[in-house]
Formats: structure tokens, C-alpha cells, sequence
């Protein structure tokens, strides 16, 4: 294995360019937390709800 | 748990892209939480915890139907709207159809990790896997979705392809020194 402070900078600066290449440029990563967010931000649906009602309803109940 | 449904529908919609799909997959989490609620460790990470029953359910689903769509000939990254170069505006639908022509190891690791907010260790802990295979299928998907979408902004993000292979022949020569 390799040290990266035995590098010279020029290379330095090149292999920390690779690794940027290899970033989700900005709008895709944007994109992707606003596909996201706007489910997330959607109300609960009353089947889900209901569901964790009566789980809860059916805990409570004694056997 | 009631909290954590809607963060459970958004990364079951990631993961399958369709609402009722999601639903479904939520309803089942949530069933399977509560029938295994004894195995979850009190003060412990309840969403991840979620997110993997979750995943689990979506995976053992998709291995049955074999209903995904892996685009291994290209036709729908061609069918694409978006043009093969550099764009300024990328549009939902695009980003959303490519997004769903990721594989599926490699999506769910993006969404974990680039829309759900989860550290690579916890969405490694999610997808039952090591942090190193995480982190490497964000970079694959995130270099497919840039591919896909026509992207590779070389200008902004780093050098050209011939030049990055020049390079990392470099360092492979410096490691194999």
C-alpha cells in the first residue's frame, strides 16, 4: 500500500480530482432527496394508521 | 413507529417505485415489527432497525417475482429524454427513471445514504453489509446515474476519462512498487 504524503503534489491533486469525479453532481443530489422528501412529506395513509391501531388495540387487550 | 412510517413509505417507494408496492411493503414492516418486537433492543436504532425488515421484505419479494428491470442491454438508458451530454436542467422523470434503472443493491445504498441521511456504517448496518460494499455501490451509482443522465461534467468533476486512467495507472505503479 501506497502513502499519499509520499506522493508529489501534482499527483495529489490529481488523485483528489478522481475522487471528486466520483461525486453526484449537485442537481442529482438534490433530485434524490427531493423524490425523497416529498414521499416523506405525504400524509400517512389510513390503512397504515388503522393497522397500528389495532396492533396497539390488540396488545392492550387482554388474552 | 407511527413517526417513522413516512421516512418507510419514501425509502419503500425508492426501492420499488410505485406507491401501492410501497404501501404494501410498509404494512408488511410493520406487521413484522411488532410480531418480532422482542428482538428489538431497547435504545437501540429503531429506524434502522426498520429499514432493514423493510429491505429484507422488498429483497425476498424481488427474488421471487424477478420482476426488476435490470437495464443490461441499454434500451431504456437510450430511451432516456435526456441527451447524451451535458444539461444544465435534469428533469424529476429522467432522474426518477434512471433511478429505478439502477440495480437494486446499488439504489438502495444511494437512498440510504444520499436521501435518508444515514452515515455508511448505519446504512451498512441496514443492508446487512460491509461499510466498504456500501461505499462502494454508492460510487457505482452514482457514476451510472451521472452516465445515465448524460453528466460527466469532466470539467467540474475531475479529468477526462483518458487522463483519470493515466493516473490511476500511476498510482497503481506507485502501489505495485
Amino acid at each position: 500500500m501506497h502513502d499519499d504524503d509520499e506522493l508529489p503534489n501534482g499527483d495529489k491533486a490529481r488523485k483528489a480530482k478522481i475522487e471528486d469525479a466520483s461525486a453526484l453532481p449537485a442537481q442529482l443530489g438534490q433530485k434524490l432527496r427531493s423524490l425523497f422528501a416529498d414521499v416523506e412529506s405525504q400524509p400517512v395513509p389510513d390503512r397504515l394508521r388503522e393497522l397500528l391501531e389495532a396492533l396497539a388495540a390488540k396488545e392492550k387487550k387482554p388474552d | 413507529m407511527l413517526a417513522l412510517i413516512p421516512s418507510l413509505r419514501a425509502f419503500a417507494f425508492s426501492l420499488c417505485s410505485s406507491f401501492e408496492r410501497a404501501d404494501d411493503l410498509v404494512q408488511e414492516t410493520l406487521l413484522k415489527a411488532w410480531q418480532n418486537i422482542e428482538k428489538f433492543e431497547e435504545g437501540t436504532n429503531l429506524r434502522a432497525w426498520l429499514f432493514t425488515i423493510l429491505r429484507n421484505a422488498y429483497f425476498s419479494e424481488l427474488r421471487k417475482r424477478r420482476r426488476e428491470v435490470e437495464d443490461v442491454d441499454g434500451k431504456k438508458t437510450a430511451s432516456l429524454s435526456v441527451a447524451p451530454a451535458q444539461q444544465d436542467h435534469v428533469d424529476m422523470q429522467d432522474f426518477h427513471e434512471a433511478l429505478k434503472l439502477l440495480p437494486a443493491d446499488q439504489r438502495e445504498a444511494l437512498v440510504l445514504v444520499g436521501a435518508a441521511g444515514m452515515s455508511y456504517e448505519e446504512a451498512a448496518e441496514v443492508a446487512q453489509c460491509a461499510v466498504g460494499t456500501i461505499k462502494s455501490r454508492v460510487n457505482r451509482a452514482r457514476t451510472k446515474l451521472t452516465d445515465m443522465l448524460g453528466l460527466a461534467a469532466t470539467d467540474e468533476f475531475g479529468p477526462d476519462a483518458t487522463t483519470a486512467a493515466i493516473v490511476a495507472g500511476q498510482f497503481a505503479r506507485k502501489t505495485n512498487a
